[in-house]
């Protein structure tokens, strides 16, 4: 290695040292993050090592063996799938901004695997590996076979979770894939949670002793992990000729690895180098007179859902609908309520059919309403948060705010109610309650309505920006989270008064009085909401009018003084 | 009323700021600046980075609350009327916000109607401008497809759409191809010439000089020069032939780098 190599190699490891420490140090959420994982994660990464320990000292060879490459395999697998879920284990730097540099992609990728040793994922694997060593260093000849072992296991994993990395990367520079990702990672955690659902019972029924003979684990037995576990059991046998030839084998896996991470790492450089935007030629036309039409002013209405509205109300909800079918924000939303509906369905099912076909309660389903306006309720408490910085745009119009917050109600209180009747239907009838629904519905468009009159006063009291990742929204972390969810606590019980009546309308009839009484209460229940969003429509025009700058600041993430 | 403020409220100025002062904690980004612009102005606004431009042209257009001062725009009070305000001017920000997800003629004809047209006049002109600024292969296409230039024409449009009377351009040339610089600046030339008034900021001194018939320059928050070239000229003491970079570079005091780079 060269003089030069060396010190670029230790520039790259202090300068992910320096951004780790940085990122904890100017970002309070991920210091909290940090300290919560130094409370909670290392304390389990040691307790899982400790239970790894004595079941590989408590169990015969044969059994500790397996286990050993079962526990290996886990660990491998959620080194590899974890950056596919957006969860980062390794804290990189962005390779591509070393592209200015002389630097080569080989020692931008070999700072990159230096830097991982830093890393929380390597960090928290550490315990077992040294439970490993312990438990398994019966010959003092063995112990060295071991360390070789976990080590090359250790560099294979880091050099697989770049190239995963590496490559998600180049998948998501396209704007469909990520759009496509932010849709899946939902829908997937659905399945996860369908099959683990389902897991438990099949684990009972399988033969386990047939399993560990069974080809399907000699296949995994041939992975890396299973490798470095038979070249750490055939070490501990006292054997030597075996376990170094697994290791030659995890070797050459490894370096292969190593080395398609660093052709990755090498083709995105040149790949940044070839990607400089080629400008299309346009035909040089002679000049046009500029468009000089006069102003219509806005008198007239446009049509919107069968409705006669103002120009900017339809306008504000077309935008609004265009938005919701193409936002990946949008979509993200939806995709978590397509998975708690196959949650739910789930639930209701796997307990009608477990539960000697006992269906599911009414307050279960009473409070699902509750429960999905809740899962909402981010959207419709903060109407501007998924604006960010283009609420700068419409503040500039001089469209009546009254307009505007109409605009958006109207899609976002449709919306509500489409998506979340059905919703209801389908799972009043997976809980064998399909009487209930005239009621479920009537409750939930009257809770939509609070929710929506509720929502345009905290969207200009308590704008928060939205940050779209792979996980989906979250709030933008920020020293103020904490004094923000004080507030929105708040703001959630204030609503949950307010909706009081539009709760009792339904809810005491249909439940101690007769259902006959809600052809008077769902009526009363009814302008008691519209009485509610007129007063809500007044309130927050007015504090929009003054507030629009302060608004603008937040969702821009601007510092005011 | 003084004097100022009576010739505002009548139109004479269609910008009019007194005492403009923005304060970021510590930091004073503007410091008690006042603006006249009159009636079918090109002003230039000038500065080096982080003078206070963009946040004095954000100030003016209600974007961000100024920390004192008043602003009058097109004859109307900023903080009591600023829906009157936002009626008659076009803002083309130095950083573009779109609504990205929605088209480009989607964005344009979504903004004229925000503004009061008819649908079908919003399309109409939104057709016309899309031509013009060559952007009508893309007008299908998503923002968030866009090239930053392509962004900001689309911004250009959709602020020029309901033929404001008084622009606020942030560095509107920035990014775009030259083609479109030109169409760009014949726009401006002929709504200038028809009693628009622009201000625009600009850190390329030619076009300023070419198109500006007065130009302030803010240095540190502060207004260290604001006339037509002659005038500044004058108060930089620079020569008759010193060109308006020569004049920047004097009143904002900048020194030469030439013994810095001694080295080079």
């Amino acid at each position: 290695m060269s003089g030069g190599t060396s010190v670029q190699l230790r520039l790259l490891v202090w300068l992910k040292a320096k951004l780790v420490w940085r990122n904890l140090a100017r970002n309070k959420a991920a210091a909290v993050g940090a300290v919560l994982a130094l409370l909670f994660l290392v304390p389990s990464a040691i307790g899982v090592a400790f239970a790894c320990g004595i079941g590989f000292q408590a169990l015969e060879p044969f059994y500790a063996e397996h286990l050993l490459r079962a526990v290996l395999l886990g660990a491998y697998l959620v080194w590899i799938l974890s950056p596919l879920f957006g969860l980062a284990l390794t804290e990189d730097y962005d390779l591509s901004k070393l592209l200015v540099y002389p630097i080569t992609p080989r020692t931008a990728f070999a700072g990159a695997l230096l830097g991982s040793l830093l890393d929380l994922g390597v960090i928290l694997l550490i315990p077992t590996l040294v439970a490993v060593l312990v438990s398994f260093s019966t010959d003092p000849v063995a112990v060295p076979v071991i360390v070789i072992a976990e080590v090359l296991l250790l560099a294979h994993v880091v050099g697989l979770s770049q190239i995963i990395r590496l490559a998600s990367a180049r998948i998501m520079r396209s704007r469909r894939a990520r759009d496509v990702t932010i849709v899946l990672v939902p829908l997937g955690l659905a399945a996860v949670y369908a099959v683990t659902q389902l897991l438990p019972r099949a684990a009972l029924d399988i033969d386990w002793q047939r399993f560990l003979n069974g080809r399907t684990w000699q296949v995994v037995s041939y992975l890396p992990p299973g490798l470095a576990a038979q070249a750490i059991g055939g070490a501990s046998r006292g054997a030597l000729g075996l376990p170094l030839a697994y290791c030659a084998l995890l070797g050459a896996i490894t370096a292969g690895t190593l080395y398609t991470a660093g052709w990755l790492v090498d083709s995105l450089y040149r790949a940044e180098a070839a990607h400089a935007p080629v400008r299309r030629r346009v035909p040089v036309r002679p000049q046009q007179e500029v468009p000089t039409r006069s102003a219509a002013e806005a008198t007239g209405a446009d049509t919107l859902f069968g409705l006669r509205v103002p120009p900017v109300v339809a306008a504000v909800a077309e935008k609004e609908v265009k938005y919701l079918l193409r936002d990946p924000a949008a979509k993200s939303l939806f995709a978590w309520t397509i998975y708690m509906l196959i949650v739910f369905l789930v639930m209701f099912l796997h307990g009608r059919l477990t539960a000697t076909g006992q269906t599911v309660s009414e307050p279960i389903l009473w409070g699902l309403v509750g429960f999905l306006l809740m899962g909402e309720s981010q959207l419709a408490l903060n109407i501007f948060g998924f604006e960010g910085a283009a609420s700068a745009t419409l503040f500039l119009f001089p469209s009546r705010r009254r307009d505007i917050l109409i605009g958006k109600n109207l899609v976002h209180f449709l919306g509500m109610c489409a998506v979340n009747a059905f919703m209801l239907v389908l799972l009043a009838a997976a809980a064998g309650a399909g009487h209930l629904v005239p009621q479920l519905v009537a409750l939930m468009v009257l809770g939509s309505a609070v929710l929506v009159a509720c929502g345009n006063v905290t969207s200009v009291l308590l704008p928060v920006k939205m940050k779209l990742d792979r996980w989906g929204i979250r709030r933008q972390s920020s020293s103020e989270s904490i004094a923000y969810m004080f507030l929105y606590l708040l703001a959630m019980i204030v609503i949950g008064a307010l909706a009081l009546p539009a709760i009792a309308a339904i809810v005491v009839p249909a439940i101690w009085f007769g259902s006959v009484w809600l052809a008077l209460t769902v009526p009363l229940g009814g302008a008691y909401c519209a009485v509610l969003y007129l007063a809500s429509l007044h309130l927050s025009e007015n504090a929009l009018m003054r507030r629009e700058p302060d608004v603008t600041a937040k969702l821009t993430g601007e510092k005011d003084g | 009323m003084s004097e100022a403020e009576a010739r505002a409220e009548t139109g004479a100025y269609s910008i009019l700021a007194t005492g403009l002062t923005k304060r970021f904690g510590e930091v004073v980004a503007v410091d008690r600046i006042d603006l006249r612009v009159g009636e079918g102005e090109f002003f230039g606004f000038l500065g080096p980075n982080g003078a206070g431009k963009t946040t004095t042209i954000r100030m003016l257009c209600g974007l961000l609350r100024p920390t004192e001062g008043t602003i009058r725009v097109a004859g109307h009070d900023l903080d009591r009327e600023p829906l009157e305000v936002k009626r008659r001017i076009g803002v083309l920000p130095e950083e573009i916000s779109l609504y990205e997800r929605l088209s480009g003629e989607e964005f344009i004809v979504f903004s004229a109607r925000m503004h009061g047209l008819q649908l079908d006049e919003a399309r109409s002109r939104a057709t016309d401008l899309l031509e013009l600024l060559e952007l009508t292969e893309a007008k299908d296409r998503l923002i968030v497809d866009y090239s930053m230039g392509m962004k900001k024409k689309t911004a250009f449009a959709a602020a020029l759409i309901h033929q404001p009377k008084v622009m606020f351009l942030d560095e509107p040339f920035g990014g775009i191809d030259p083609i479109s610089v030109r169409a760009i600046r014949n726009v401006l030339q002929h709504l200038a010439g028809r009693g628009t008034t622009i201000f625009f900021t600009s850190h390329v001194m030619e076009v300023v000089e070419r198109l500006c018939t007065r130009v302030a320059i803010i240095h540190e928050g502060r207004i260290v020069g604001d006339g037509a070239l002659a005038e500044l000229r004058a108060k930089a003491q620079a020569g008759s032939d010193s060109t308006l970079e020569d004049i920047f570079m004097k009143l904002v005091d900048a020194r030469g780098d030439e013994e810095l780079l001694s080295w080079l």
